[in-house]
Formats: C-alpha cells, sequence, structure tokens
C-alpha cells in the first residue's frame, strides 16, 4: 500500500510526559507518496496537514524540515479523501450513493457534484465529527430501470470517486476506479481480477476466487510496499542480468476490451522505451465456463525511426552489426503472502522428466536458482497449505523458462525467467501462460492440477478442474463434495503458446458450498482434502 | 618481542546518508562529500559503496583518536546539512540493503607470518567483540531476532570467520573477522564489529580493540588451534550475533558470560591501553555496557514495538541517530538485561535444522554457523538419522535436504 510522507512543519506536546511517553501534535505538508516517492496528491498542495503521534523520545519525531513517513492508515484520509460506497455493485441499483470527504482543507465543507446517464447534480456536504457526508438517491438520475454496466462519477474539488453498478452473472472485463486507483477488472463465474493499468507494465493486483469470496493475492493492507511487491503477478523484461526497472513504472494503455461468445478479452500496450522502439502488449483472455485465465505478454522492438536523442553526436560514427543488437530477455514474477513466516508452510512444485521438485526456503531474504534444469513439465504450482490456497501456472513446455524463487519474511515469490536472445528491429518475444487458483490441488511426476469451486445460479455448486498431465496418464478425475463422488473425463484443448490443458467441470446441483471439496485427477491425489468454505460467495 | 611497532590504530566506519525524503545519497554524490571532507580534515575520508567512510588515519593514542572523530562527526554533520542531509550511522537498516561496519585497524604490522599465527590466537575472541558492537538488530524484512544480523548473515560476504591458516601454506586473505593485511596498509584488521551509532563509543571500543591486539601482540604463539576450539569459535559467534551482550559463550568448554569475557581482556590489556594514553577508568560507556548487559541493539529494538512498518523506524530511528549522545543517554537509564544460556547441542542442532526447507541445497546448512565440512556433515547425517530430514541427489540439482515435519515428508500428501 501506499503512504504519505510529509515535511515537519511543527511539533507541539499536547500532553505531560506520563510514563516516560508523551504525545505530540506534529503539523507538515505533503511531500511525496511512500514507497516510489512520486508526486503527493494535488489537493494537498500547501496544505498545513496535523496528526498526533506517542512518543518516548521527542527527537524521534524530529524538527521543522524533517522527513514524517506517515502510516498506511494515518494517511488514507488524506491520500484517498473522497468515497463512495458502494464503489461496485452487482445487478441491481443502490438505492443511495453515500459520499463521503474525510478530509477537507476548510470548516466549511465544499461542493460535490455527481454525473450519471448525462445528468450532473450539485450539492453540498453535510458535516458530521470530521467528516463530511451526503447521502443521495440514484433514482434521480434515472427515470426507469437502466441497462447495466452504469457508472456514477462524484467530483468535489479535485478529488474523483466512481461507483460502477455492473450486470450480474455475466462475464465482462472494464475499467473501475477504486479508491486505490484504475484497475481493469475481468470476471467470470469463478474469478474476479483486478489488472493495474498505470503502473508494473499491467500486473494482476488482485485475484478473487468467487465461490470462497478470498483473494489469492492478499496482501498486508497495513504495511508501505509497492503494488505488487508482496502479492501479485508481473511481468519482466531484461536488458541484461537485472529485469527492467522500466516495467515497475510502465503505464499501459488499454487498446480494447471485447466479449466473445464466451470470453472476456482485454488488450493492453506500453512503450517500455521510446528511444528503441520497445512496446510490450499484454492480452488477458478469460473464458466464462473455465476457472482459468490466459495471459499473453509481448515485446516488440519495431523497425523505424528513433526519435532524435538531444545529446547525440552530430557525426555518424561507424557501426558494426553487434551495434544493433539488443539483448531481450523475459521472465515474470507471482508473489504470494507466506504462511508461517517463511519458516514453513507455503511451498512450490515443479516438474522435469520424471522429477518431482518441491522447493521452499527457510531462510529469509534468499533467492533461489536452479540453473540446472529447465522446467520441462510445462507447470509450476505455489501452495499455501494452511489457507488451501493454490495456484497453477501452465507454459510451454517446448521452450520452457528456468525455476527462481524468493522468500521474503512474508512473501514467497514464483520468478520463472527464460533464457535471453540476441534480437534486431523488428524482432519480438514472448510467453503466453494458462494460469488457474482454486482450493484443492494435486502434484506428481505426471503433472499437476488445481480445483475450485463456485456457486451456480439456481443453487448448487459447480467444480472446475485445470490439469497438465503426463501424456500417460489417463485423462480423468473423480471430484468429491461431501460424500457426492463424480467420475468425469477431462476435456483436452490445445491453447496456443501453452499446448495442452486439460479441464472439467462437474456440477453438483445438490451441493454446498461448505462442503469439503477434494479430487483425484488422473492417478494424482489432492495434496489435503478440501474443507468446508462457509456459505460465501454470490 | 613486539609483533606492533610503531604501535597505532584506526578506523573504517561506514554511515550511510539520507535526504529529507528518506532516499540513501549514491555513490557519486558521496564521493563529492568524502573529497571535501578529506580536504578539509586531512584523513584519507572516502567511500564504500553507498557509505561515506570515515577513515581516521594513523593515530597513536585514545585523545587523537577521540579528537579527529570528533571533528570528522561535526564538519561532516555540518557539510551534509547544507544540502539537508543525515548521516544514518548504524550496521544496518530497515529498508535499504546495505550492511555498515566499524571495521578496527591495528598497526604496526609488516611481518605477515607472525599476522597470521596472530590470527590463530585472536579469533576466539572476536565473539566478544562482535557482542560489544552489535548494532544491526533490523534488516529489510527481519527484526529482532539477532541483535547483529550483518554478524548473522556475514555482512553480505564482507565478513566471514576467520579460517585458520599456516603460515607454510598460506596467500593473502580478505575480509574475515581478523586477518592480518600487510599486502596494503600495515595493519591486522578487525572486521567483525558493526557500525556504530555511538561516537563515544566508537572512541572506546577501537582503543580498546587496539590495545588488547597490541598486548597478544607481545605473546605470538606458533601452535595452531584444533578443531574443537574452531567448533567453539563458530558456535560462540553465532550466540553473540543473537544475543549480543546477553550472550553466555562457551569457553574452554565452559559457559562464561560474554561481558565476563570482556571484563577479563580490558584488564589484560591495561599495559597497552596506558601506551594509548588511556586506563579503564577512561572507557566508562564500555563499562556500563557490560555492568548492564546493554548493546547499542537493544536501544534501537525499543523503537520496534511503536514503529511496525519499516520506513516509519527508519524515519524515528534516523532522526534520533543525529544525537551523537542519545545511545550513550539510554544506557544511563536502561534497566540491566539478564543472561542468556549458552545453547546446548539440541539447540544447534535446531538452528541448523531452520536452515533446512524443502529441497534446499545442503551447502545451505552451511550457513546456520559456518562449521567446516566434516562438522557440518556430521550434522546432516544427524539429521537424517533422526529422521527430521531426507536427502536426494540428482545430477542437474546436487544434494538437496528437505525437512520433515511433523513425521511426514513434505512430499507427501499431509495427514
Amino acid at each position: 500500500m501506499t503512504a504519505l510522507s510529509g515535511k515537519i512543519t511543527a511539533v507541539r506536546a499536547i500532553s505531560g510526559e506520563q510514563q516516560a511517553k508523551q504525545r505530540v501534535e506534529i503539523s507538515f505538508k505533503a511531500a511525496c507518496r511512500l514507497p516510489a516517492r512520486t508526486q503527493a496528491p494535488e489537493w494537498l498542495k500547501d496544505q498545513v496537514l496535523k496528526i498526533e503521534r506517542e512518543v518516548t523520545d521527542l527527537r524521534e519525531v524530529g524538527d521543522p524540515g524533517d522527513y514524517l513517513p506517515l502510516s498506511v492508515e494515518e494517511s488514507s484520509r488524506w491520500l484517498y479523501p473522497l468515497q463512495v460506497a458502494p464503489a461496485v455493485c452487482y445487478g441491481a441499483m443502490p438505492e443511495n450513493l453515500a459520499i463521503s470527504l474525510r478530509w477537507w482543507k476548510d470548516e466549511k465543507g465544499p461542493e460535490y457534484q455527481i454525473l450519471a446517464n448525462g445528468r450532473r447534480i450539485t450539492g453540498t456536504f453535510d458535516k458530521t465529527g470530521n467528516v463530511f457526508t451526503a447521502n443521495l438517491p440514484t433514482a434521480s438520475f434515472f427515470s426507469s430501470a437502466p441497462a447495466l454496466p452504469v457508472e456514477f462519477t462524484v467530483t468535489c474539488d479535485k478529488m474523483k470517486a466512481v461507483c460502477t453498478v455492473l450486470p450480474a452473472g455475466t462475464p465482462y472485463a472494464r475499467r473501475l476506479l477504486l479508491p486505490a486507483g484504475e484497475v481493469y477488472r475481468v470476471e467470470n463465474s469463478w474469478y474476479r481480477l483486478d489488472i493495474l493499468a498505470g503502473k508494473e507494465g499491467g500486473g494482476i493486483a488482485a485475484w478473487h476466487e468467487r465461490g470462497r469470496e478470498i483473494d489469492h493475492f492478499q496482501r498486508p493492507e497495513h504495511l508501505i510496499e509497492r503494488p505488487l511487491e508482496m502479492a501479485g503477478h508481473l511481468d519482466r523484461f531484461y536488458q541484461g542480468w537485472r529485469p527492467s526497472e522500466k516495467m515497475t513504472t510502465l503505464a499501459m494503455s488499454c487498446t480494447g476490451i471485447r466479449r466473445e461468445q464466451d470470453a472476456a478479452r482485454l488488450f493492453l500496450e506500453g512503450v517500455l522505451d521510446e528511444g528503441q522502439i520497445l512496446r510490450t502488449t499484454v492480452t488477458c483472455l478469460v473464458p466464462d465456463d473455465l476457472p482459468l485465465v490466459v495471459w499473453q505478454r509481448e515485446f516488440h522492438f519495431h523497425t523505424g525511426k528513433k526519435p532524435p536523442e538531444p545529446d547525440k553526436q552530430k557525426e555518424e560514427l561507424p557501426k558494426e552489426p553487434i551495434d544493433e543488437m539488443m539483448l531481450m530477455g523475459m521472465g515474470f514474477r507471482g508473489a504470494w503472502l507466506t504462511e508461517r513466516n517463511g519458516a514453513s508452510g507455503s511451498r512450490m512444485f515443479s516438474a522435469y522428466r520424471d522429477q518431482l521438485v518441491t522447493l521452499r526456503s527457510a531462510e529469509v531474504n534468499r533467492m533461489l536458482r536452479c540453473n540446472g534444469w529447465r522446467m520441462s513439465s510445462g507447470w509450476a504450482m505455489v501452495e499455501h497449505p494452511e489457507r488451501h490456497d493454490y495456484t497453477l501456472y501452465l507454459f510451454d513446455r517446448h521452450r520452457p523458462p528456468f525455476l527462481y524463487s524468493w522468500a521474503g519474511a512474508q512473501t514467497i515469490t514464483l520468478e520463472p525467467a527464460w533464457l535471453p536472445a540476441p534480437a534486431r528491429a523488428g524482432d519480438s518475444c514472448g510467453f503466453t501462460l494458462a494460469i488457474s487458483a482454486g482450493e484443492v490441488g494435486g502434484v506428481s511426476p505426471n503433472g499437476g492440477w488445481v480445483a475450485c469451486r463456485a456457486a451456480l445460479p439456481d443453487g448448487g455448486v459447480r467444480c472446475g478442474i485445470i490439469a497438465r498431465l503426463h501424456d500417460a496418464v489417463e485423462p480423468t478425475a473423480r471430484v468429491t463434495l461431501g460424500d457426492m463422488e463424480r467420475a468425469v473425463p477431462l476435456t483436452l484443448t490445445r491453447v496456443l503458446g501453452v499446448g495442452m490443458v486439460a479441464s472439467a467441470v462437474v456440477d453438483f446441483p445438490a451441493g454446498m458450498l461448505s462442503l469439503p471439496l477434494s479430487a483425484v485427477v488422473g492417478d494424482i491425489p489432492a495434496r489435503r482434502p478440501g474443507v468446508a468454505v462457509g456459505t460465501g460467495g454470490r | 618481542m613486539d609483533t606492533f611497532s610503531p604501535r597505532t590504530f584506526s578506523t573504517d566506519w561506514e554511515v550511510l546518508v539520507f535526504d529529507r525524503l528518506g532516499r540513501a545519497v549514491g555513490t557519486e554524490k558521496l564521493l563529492a562529500f568524502a573529497g571535501a571532507l578529506r580536504d578539509e580534515l586531512d584523513l584519507p575520508v572516502t567511500i564504500d559503496w553507498n557509505a561515506l567512510e570515515y577513515t581516521a588515519g594513523i593515530n597513536t593514542s585514545f585523545a587523537q583518536f577521540r579528537e579527529r572523530l570528533w571533528r570528522f562527526t561535526e564538519r561532516a554533520e555540518q557539510l551534509l546539512r547544507e544540502y539537508e542531509l543525515d548521516l544514518y550511522p548504524a550496521g544496518t537498516h530497515p529498508v535499504e540493503r546495505m550492511t555498515q561496519a566499524g571495521h578496527i585497524h591495528v598497526g604496526t604490522i609488516t611481518d605477515e607470518t607472525a599476522g597470521i599465527r596472530l590470527e590463530n590466537q585472536l579469533f576466539r575472541y572476536m565473539p566478544a567483540f562482535a557482542a560489544l558492537a552489535a548494532n544491526s538488530p533490523v534488516m529489510p524484512g527481519l527484526r529482532g531476532q539477532y541483535k547483529s544480523y550483518r554478524v548473522r548473515y556475514l555482512a553480505n560476504y564482507d565478513v566471514t570467520p576467520v579460517a585458520i591458516r599456516d603460515p607454510q601454506c598460506s596467500q593473502q586473505s580478505w575480509g574475515t573477522d581478523a586477518s592480518a593485511k600487510v599486502y596494503g596498509v600495515p595493519t591486522l584488521e578487525v572486521r567483525i564489529p558493526d557500525g556504530p551509532s555511538s561516537r563515544c563509543f566508537l572512541a572506546e571500543f577501537a582503543t580498546f580493540v587496539a590495545a588488547f591486539v597490541h598486548q597478544q601482540g607481545t605473546k605470538v604463539r606458533e601452535e595452531q588451534p584444533g578443531p574443537a576450539e574452531y567448533r567453539e569459535y563458530l558456535v560462540n559467534r553465532w550466540v553473540a550475533a543473537k544475543y549480543g551482550l546477553q550472550a553466555t559463550l562457551s569457553w574452554n568448554g565452559e559457559p562464561r558470560p560474554v561481558v565476563e569475557i570482556l571484563g577479563e581482556m580490558l584488564d589484560d590489556s591495561t599495559d597497552a591501553l596506558a601506551i594509548l594514553g588511556a586506563s579503564r577508568a577512561d572507557l566508562p560507556l564500555i563499562d556500563r555496557m557490560l555492568a548492564r548487559r546493554v548493546c547499542q541493539a537493544d536501544w534501537g529494538m525499543t523503537l520496534f514495538a511503536r514503529y511496525e512498518d519499516p520506513y516509519l523506524l527508519a524515519a524515528a530511528f534516523g532522526k534520533l541517530l543525529r544525537h551523537w549522545d542519545a545511545f550513550d543517554e539510554y544506557l544511563a537509564t536502561a534497566a540491566p538485561l539478564e543472561p542468556v544460556p549458552f545453547p546446548d547441542e539440541e539447540a544447534i542442532l535446531a538452528a541448523h535444522l531452520e536452515s533446512i526447507g524443502e529441497g534446499t541445497h545442503f551447502y545451505s546448512t552451511r550457513e546456520a554457523m559456518y562449521f567446516p565440512p566434516p562438522e557440518a556433515d556430521a550434522i546432516i547425517a544427524l539429521l537424517e538419522g533422526r529422521g527430521a530430514i531426507t536427502r536426494e541427489l540428482s545430477p542437474e540439482r546436487g544434494l538437496v535436504l528437505s525437512r520433515i515435519d511433523d513425521g511426514h515428508t513434505l512430499l507427501e500428501e499431509a495427514p
């Protein structure tokens, strides 16, 4: 999460020393946002803000002019002052919009404006304690029930918040403005993904499994961190030993959102390096009927005239072909909150030839590099056994990446990387991943699988399985929900760039989300039986 | 016999520098400040990666060292403040990955043979110095489990355990806890200490280390220590990193509080201290630290509970670090800490087992306490014999180990 950092303007003791602790009021001006130290929000410009802290030594606070990082919680009301509830809802229009302004520079609240359906309504806030609030009936904007989706855009000074009403039960992809920033949300009946476009070259920030209403990329919300540092999926581009830093700040433009007959598709594009005419694209395809996301990343080294470099010598120096050559390397990084503080719990699996590999570092801040073998099985799985959280990555078996993994105090990562290659203008590189996440999984030298479930619209439970199996394994599955068992054949589908993906969907019309789920896929049993997940899910 | 003549000493004290957005200042800009300070103070101030390095020149007395240190700190502070920068003197930082040391150079030595023999004699005392100087209880993602993460993790391989050397079969060495470095400046360098936060501590500590090494230099022995003594040193090194001055070391096979050992080392250095113009009475801060078993790391750890976020912790601690006497003041009122018993063999095994996850390369177990091959392999065999780990060998991955959790290999389906 991001936080505000300020410059102190004054420090005032507000209570006497009691039990070696003192309460102080610190006045400051916003300086930047942490951790990237980017610009503070425009609405805080020249504003003197105040917080209170308890200290044992006044010198911890510092003096006027000093750096004052705020915690995520302390920062929230200044970074995201304007909020509308609900921010996102499904199916039915909310009766009212609850607007709150948690900070304003004056005693008197400002005007707000709401725009929807071409109508614009202006109003003033009421003040309750330190918060300005307003409630507005949504009926004011529509004379009849509108077709969804619908957006209500609330503006106030330079702040903006949006309430989006989406159709229920319809797979879709759409741009949303959430309190923490802009995301593209892609959803089917299994998952709800939030894809960051404004940074990280388009990465996956949230992966909600709808059946259990859990986010596989949950993160410690109270710590200052880069958006996908501790949890999320991001792709990497290499022009040398280290991943390109440009990807971390790269904003992507949306070049299309498409509903197809049986899938939603999102296209993002960004310019990674203008000087080298280097572009990158992401296509995220979410099929309606499977717990699967197909993620395709490309890096293009374009031909064409480079923009002039301001300091370049006028005289053209002699060149050899190597001068036009560029190293192109690529990889990705999936990061998850680790279980049991990295000492045990979370682990990852992959396989090559007939070898199953399991990896978990017991030491923190440790990079594990597997340079002696490639993931020729074409799959890798990350397991968090305590929270029943499994994510399966499938990729091309014919040119597989090498496995790298990093263990942080709160993070475990899967960081495969492909071998770099020389490239010249006109060349490109890329990879395609098929990713599935669920609550049960199995691994063996013969393959890996993941299963998840979702509520059926008219009651009952639908279970889905995604697997990659050795060719010799019988493509069948036995799925158990409570005491109900179904045997099903697996469907083999060729996903271009990934290869054969085995899948099955099984309905349990009498099933309930509260029953434990398990499966045997091919000859691979579940690593742990499923557990009751309550009655969550929409 | 006097291995050191004339008797001199110095320090390389690495200090990070931060701006008022909390960013560490990089090498190129630090070079400018180092140049200005070197020119003005006529001391070989330099940089080491992203740290400003105070190199104190050649000192022959406590008073001279202290005076130069005060002059450097005051001038550096003023020069940096012109650019709204602050020094961050500590062994580690909650956000930055660099580690900082306060190396002590002891001169003047040109006899490398004697220097190597002295290394073999001095290494057993290095954990005691590490405990006294412990000042790195936090690293990115880690806090509080060790009082010197820098020593525990070898300062990114910038300070490794001493390897016992035979002068007849030696090449030059670099980067160990203590080594003769006559190929450069004619000194024996003690590299194990964390970068200090208190300049008063640095002045007392550097003089103490120098006097102790000088004293040892008057009785250099030819015999080489054996494996048992070497193992004792490595376990002591781990214990010192973990517990600082609360540590109990193993001393000739018997448990002994590190503060007692340090007290004895101070007493043994009386004559050598006198040559440097000091006596134990001139080192009151160290005496108080020993009496209370409180090191600089304990001071830093008092902030942990109130600043969970590393950025907030770095800012609060950084502001305290501006005050050169802040640790000294803390120490004056700090409650004494209790000693922690020396770990038994089961605890040593457990520390090794903790280094093993799944598919862990067997060499990672070496990093638990840096035992040499026969001892480290014996521990692996013992853990395997007890059914605590499994081993797997493949040409592609080499020998890898996996911990067995509650009687089940983690590769099996859990119960």
